[in-house]
């Protein structure tokens, strides 16, 4: 009864869902396709054309709208991305790793950890850049926006990582010990290549979050913008589609970025639900 | 002489406070099977865990082969150890798991192959060598542990309830195999078990456990026959206690005062004085059914049947005791006569085949 009574409602909330998530990126997906370079954002379209793609590569004949400022900033962006990325999968492992035993006052450092989720990024940014001018500090999108990002994204990375190993059956790990295999080696052969889908998605989260940083990256990157930055800079003089055409490619990107993550996924998983049936057996 | 292994006074307190093992002795000479029993609890796992390393004992020794290993890690200890769910490594074929330990150790690609060769072969693996460990049934991940932790080499095997996996059937069968195995390897096992009839049936020797302390150590025979205390006469075989004291002892016969009139049974070397509370364990084997018109006296009790079942060659009678306590006596079926069916009956036993424990 109460099931198909609330069968259109969530019909309808999903459909709702969906609308609002894909439906801004169908109108700049529809908008990056309109001719240049004369004309703001028109809508609906009355020239289909790929001018403001090829604008963004340079392709087209100088004219009066200026090529996107954003060959260095995408750079630094990628860069900065996949450090924070490789820094805060590293250090989630690791003390994840280090939760796995009870310690002293490990539930105190716990919520600290994770409180560093709910700080507002606006203030932690500001906050970072005071310090370094105190410290006197230059501030670069490689220096101080990547403590910021690291800070960031390591709780993310912490979680998924406990989550992991919170359904790790340790008795692999002291098999291996038993056979005169040391701790590290046994770290390398046994639990690493059991726990991989728990990194790959710690990757993916910090990589991501680090990415499209705006509020902690604002105040700490100093004069070299970061992309997000960069972007949001070209919006306060006026906006050309081709504005809309990078949003396409960069989209396009991250989905390309989650195709990489659900093979690498899919080939692990396979390997997991080999171990889902030997715990299924016993 | 060295023993294999020795434990002294081991002891250990979880950092909560639990006392999981205490004071805890025990010499295994080489070759042994050694078989530690208990409810669930008593502090196997535990006692099996420090001597194979992964937990820090709190008081005691353990030597190997005369060698201290207290304070070494795990993977410098000369023992393997068979995990109840066997936790293969699922990520490798059985080939790579059994060749692991080897591997990382360094051994010679050659060499390797040789013993990685002779363990499939004496385990029976070489269908599987080449498909992973969680596609395998039960016995095989079993025997796959088990050739993982041979192929090193180990001076001594621990294997934590590697049986409780399995179902019933195949838990006869590989039984048999595993005690097969120890004899012809010849290397040292100590094997956890919370199910008597595994520990009498594989061990050379078999440790009883109660709350952290070893209870009694003896070979299944005497096991069996002899409880040492109340709590082994309750654990292990199918005895009937009548509780009472010590009125004397004589030649190795103690004779209890008990609510039925007097008891006699063997006091089995162990020191009884006058009056002291005591229980008479009597083995259910041990009865022997008559008539109720046979005249009562010592070693005698009226029991009345409740019921019957009937299992080939023996017939099982559910008998209830005066006290209301009730019993459970298998007789050969040419011994059984309708006349017992319902009603009263007498059972009488032999007093050197009943045994006086202390109370608890
Ligand atoms: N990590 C632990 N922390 C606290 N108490 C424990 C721990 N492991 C076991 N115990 C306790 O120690 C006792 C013995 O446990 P265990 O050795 O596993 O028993 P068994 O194997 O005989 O069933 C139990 O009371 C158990 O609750
Ligand atoms: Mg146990």
């Amino acid at each position: 009864m109460i099931r198909s009574a609330l069968r259109w409602p969530l019909a309808a909330f999903t459909g709702l869902f969906l609308f609002f998530l894909y439906a801004p990126f169908g109108v700049l997906g529809i908008l990056s396709f309109q001719s240049g370079p004369e004309g703001g954002p028109q809508f609906p379209i009355i020239h289909w054309s790929t001018y403001w793609y090829r604008h963004l590569f340079g392709l087209t004949p100088p004219s009066r709208v200026a090529p996107l400022p954003i060959g260095d900033a995408l750079v630094r962006s990628l860069t900065l991305a996949f450090l924070t990325m490789v820094t805060a999968t590293v250090l989630g492992v690791i003390s994840a790793q280090a939760f796995r035993e009870k310690f002293r006052f490990s539930g105190v450092v716990f919520y600290l950890i994770v409180l560093g989720m709910i700080v507002p990024g606006v203030l932690v940014g500001l906050g970072t850049a005071l310090l370094a001018n105190h410290l006197g500090v230059a501030r670069h999108w490689w220096s101080t926006s990547f403590v910021t990002h690291v800070v960031y994204t390591f709780p993310f990375a912490f979680l998924v990582m406990l989550a992991i190993f919170n359904r790790f059956d340790r008795s692999v790990e002291e098999a291996s010990w038993s056979l005169g295999v040391s701790p590290f080696r046994t770290f390398n052969k046994v639990t690493l290549p059991l726990i991989f889908p728990g990194v790959l998605s710690a990757m993916l989260f910090a990589f991501t979050l680090s990415y499209d940083e705006f509020p902690r990256t604002l105040f700490t990157a100093g004069g070299a913008q970061t992309l997000p930055l960069a972007i949001y800079g070209t919006f306060s003089i006026e906006i050309h589609p081709n504005i809309f055409a990078f949003g396409v490619l960069t989209t396009l990107f991250s989905f390309a970025l989650l195709a990489v993550y659900g093979l690498l996924m899919a080939l692990s998983v396979r390997r997991a639900r080999r171990v889902a049936i030997q715990e299924d057996v016993r | 002489m060295t023993y294999d292994l020795e434990l002294v006074q081991l002891g250990k307190t979880f950092p909560n406070g639990t006392p999981a093992v205490v004071a805890f002795d025990l010499r295994v000479e080489k070759g042994e099977f050694v078989s530690f029993v208990g409810p669930s609890g008593c502090g196997k796992t535990t006692t099996l865990r420090m001597i194979a390393g992964f937990e820090a004992s709190t008081s005691g020794d353990i030597l190997i082969r005369g060698r201290n290993v207290s304070d070494l890690p795990p993977e410098r200890r000369p023992t393997s150890t068979i995990f109840q769910n066997f936790a293969l490594f699922p990520h490798m074929t059985v080939r790579q798991n059994i060749e692991y330990g080897l591997r990382v150790r360094g051994v010679a690609a050659p060499e390797r192959k040789r013993r990685v060769d002779a363990m499939i072969d004496r385990l029976e693996l070489g269908d599987v060598a080449d498909q992973r460990a969680p596609g395998l049934s039960g016995g095989q991940r079993q025997r796959v542990a088990l050739a993982r932790g041979l192929v090193v080499e180990p001076d001594i095997l621990l294997l934590d309830e590697p049986l409780g996996a399995l179902d019933a059937n195949l838990r006869k069968s590989i039984q048999h195999q595993l005690k097969q195995l120890q004899r012809t390897i010849g290397i040292t096992f100590v094997f956890v078990t919370h199910a008597q009839s595994e520990a009498l049936t594989l061990s050379d020797r078999v440790v009883v456990m109660n709350r952290g302390r070893s209870e009694q150590i003896s070979d299944p025979y005497e096991l069996y026959t002899r409880p040492r205390s109340a709590f082994v006469a309750r654990f292990i075989g199918r005895n009937t206690l009548l509780a009472g004291s010590v009125a004397g002892v004589e030649d190795g016969i103690a004779t209890l005062t008990t609510a039925f009139g007097p008891m006699r049974g063997a006091t089995n070397g162990a020191v009884f004085t006058s009056g002291t509370a005591a229980l008479l364990s009597i083995p259910s084997e041990a009865f022997e059914i008559t008539a109720a018109t046979a005249a009562a006296g010592p070693e005698r009790l009226r029991g009345r049947v409740l019921g019957r079942t009937i299992l080939g060659t023996a017939v099982r009678l559910r008998i209830a005791l005066p006290d209301g306590q009730e019993i459970l006596i298998e007789t050969h079926r040419d011994q059984f006569t309708g006349e017992w069916s319902e009603g009263e009956v007498m059972l009488t036993w032999q007093p050197p085949d009943a045994t006086v424990v202390a109370a608890d």
